[in-house]
């Protein structure tokens, strides 16, 4: 109980830095806006009337949404592919025989370029959501597949001394001890996501945060391009803290 | 009951001597069984083989004779005897799980375990917020709900002070009344005072070299045993 109220106290401390480091952030942006007063560079005041402007016309809130349901479709997609894959890969010997050096292989091309190509099959909205789902599978596959090849021997003995079969060993031992590496990597698969999100909905043009902000650049709305580059970047920041806090909790339990 | 070893043999891989060669065997039930032995000479490795653990080579282990059915031996390891993203309650209720047990059994003799175990207050806590003793506690817990015939322990008061060494070897009496409990243990002093019937492994390939009761006599006949099997090495 009192290891848990530190915790809590620890995350607060920390939370407190980082609102205080936005708060500097945004009075440094006011300052710098006003005394070189550049059309690029809109006062913060300005941002933010344009965000409630946004926001009251109901545009912003349907942007995100269409913005948030392609990252979540594509990182469940991508969750569901990288962990049982990632899981084939280690815990088999056909699956590191043969999946392993595939992932391995296929990691490193520039999978970004891949959207114009997405777009022929896969039609303009799911061109979009596959790219973020294979940018995304990545991350998780590794990390599972990581975990998964050194779960500690003397847990799986355990379980293996009950009578348990292969699937209670994957059931009891693998999957709980690979799900902080799994965390880890969806962490770090959605800070990506985010980003490719901005490349493919700025691809082709139809709706969510991307479109958004590439719409309003051609249109030299600039206080408009910020208000969308902000509410992109808290969406982004917001998941992140999310899983880490999860990642948190769970760690706290264990050790 | 009789755990009967037959013509064990096994070897680690990439190693050239056996651990074990057409080694055999029996003890017998109800008592509590101590096997001596210095460090590395497989006394873990013969726990893991019987534990189902490790595979021989050749040779066999049965129960009177018959094959050693799921839940029927429960293995408590030197370190990590939990599961530690379980609570104590799942980690009892584990092996009950893995042998197919209803969910409404299964919760009677968890319940009814951890009690005996003197740990049911610690059903919903994970192993990391328990003592090194209540840890085994809950391990043997984990042998009374899944009924197991043979209970094997690997230095199970090793890293414990000395008041919870002697809790746990009034557990561990008590349950070698109903049950074949197998404890190995360098402790050689507490082996020989809490012991039913000591066994002294040795040799490589290992060997039985003696056997005799624990107690008070029990000092001096290890004694000639050291000097013939280990000279002063021990």
């Amino acid at each position: 109980m009192e290891q848990a109220k530190a915790g809590y106290r620890r995350v607060l401390q920390e939370l407190l830095v980082v609102i205080a480091a936005l708060i500097l952030l945004v009075a440094l942006w006011y300052v710098v806006a006003v005394t070189y007063e550049k059309p690029y560079l809109p006062a913060p005041s300005q941002v933010v009337l344009e965000l409630r402007e946004s926001f009251t016309r109901g545009v912003l809130v349907e942007n995100a949404l269409i913005t948030l349901k392609r990252v979540v479709t594509a990182i469940l997609i991508a969750l569901i592919l990288g962990f049982s894959s990632g899981l084939l890969a280690s815990r088999t010997a056909a699956g590191s025989r043969v999946l392993r050096p595939i992932i391995l292989a296929t990691y490193p091309i520039p999978h970004v370029t891949l959207i114009p190509i997405l777009l022929w099959i896969l039609g303009v909205e799911w061109s979009k959501i596959a790219v973020i789902a294979i940018i995304t599978y990545y991350p998780i596959a590794l990390s599972t597949m990581e975990w998964a090849t050194r779960t500690p021997r003397e847990y799986e003995d355990l379980v293996k001394s009950m009578g348990g079969s292969r699937l209670h060993i994957i059931l009891y031992v693998v999957i709980p001890y690979i799900i902080p590496g799994l965390l880890t990597g969806l962490r770090i698969a959605t800070s990506t996501a985010y980003a490719v999100v901005f490349i493919a909905e700025s691809f082709v043009l139809t709706g969510g945060l991307g479109a958004l902000i590439e719409d309003s650049w051609h249109r030299f709305d600039y206080p408009a391009v910020y208000a969308y580059v902000i509410t992109l970047a808290t969406m982004g920041i917001t998941s992140y803290t999310i899983i880490w806090a999860l990642e948190k909790a769970y760690m706290r339990r264990l050790a | 009951m009789k755990l009967y070893i037959e013509n064990l043999t096994f070897k680690y891989r990439g190693d050239s001597v056996y651990v074990l060669d057409s080694f055999s065997y029996t003890f017998e039930s109800p008592r509590l069984h101590v096997i001596l032995g210095p460090n590395g000479v497989g006394k873990t490795t013969l726990l893991k083989l019987i534990a189902g653990v490790l595979s021989p080579l050749k040779g066999s282990i049965t129960i009177d004779g018959g094959l050693i059915a799921k839940g029927s031996v429960t293995y408590v390891p030197q370190d990590n005897e939990l599961l530690p993203w379980l609570t104590v309650y799942t980690n009892v209720e584990l092996p009950l799980r893995i042998a197919g047990v209803n969910g409404g059994e299964r919760r009677q003799r968890v319940t009814e375990a951890l009690k005996t175990m003197g740990v049911l207050g610690y059903a919903n806590r994970y192993p990391k917020h328990l003592s090194g003793g209540e840890r085994k506690r809950v391990a043997l817990a984990r042998a009374l709900a899944s009924d197991s015939m043979i209970v094997l322990l690997d230095e199970p008061t090793a890293n414990l002070d000395p008041r919870s060494r002697e809790i746990l070897w009034g557990y561990l009496k008590s349950l070698a009344k109903g049950k074949l409990v197998l404890v190995v243990t360098h402790d050689v002093s507490e082996a020989l005072r809490e012991g039913d019937l000591i066994h002294v492994l040795a040799g490589r390939p290992a060997r039985i070299v003696d056997v005799f009761e624990g107690g008070e006599e029990a000092w001096s006949r290890l004694r000639q045993v050291i000097g013939v099997y280990y000279k002063s090495s021990w």
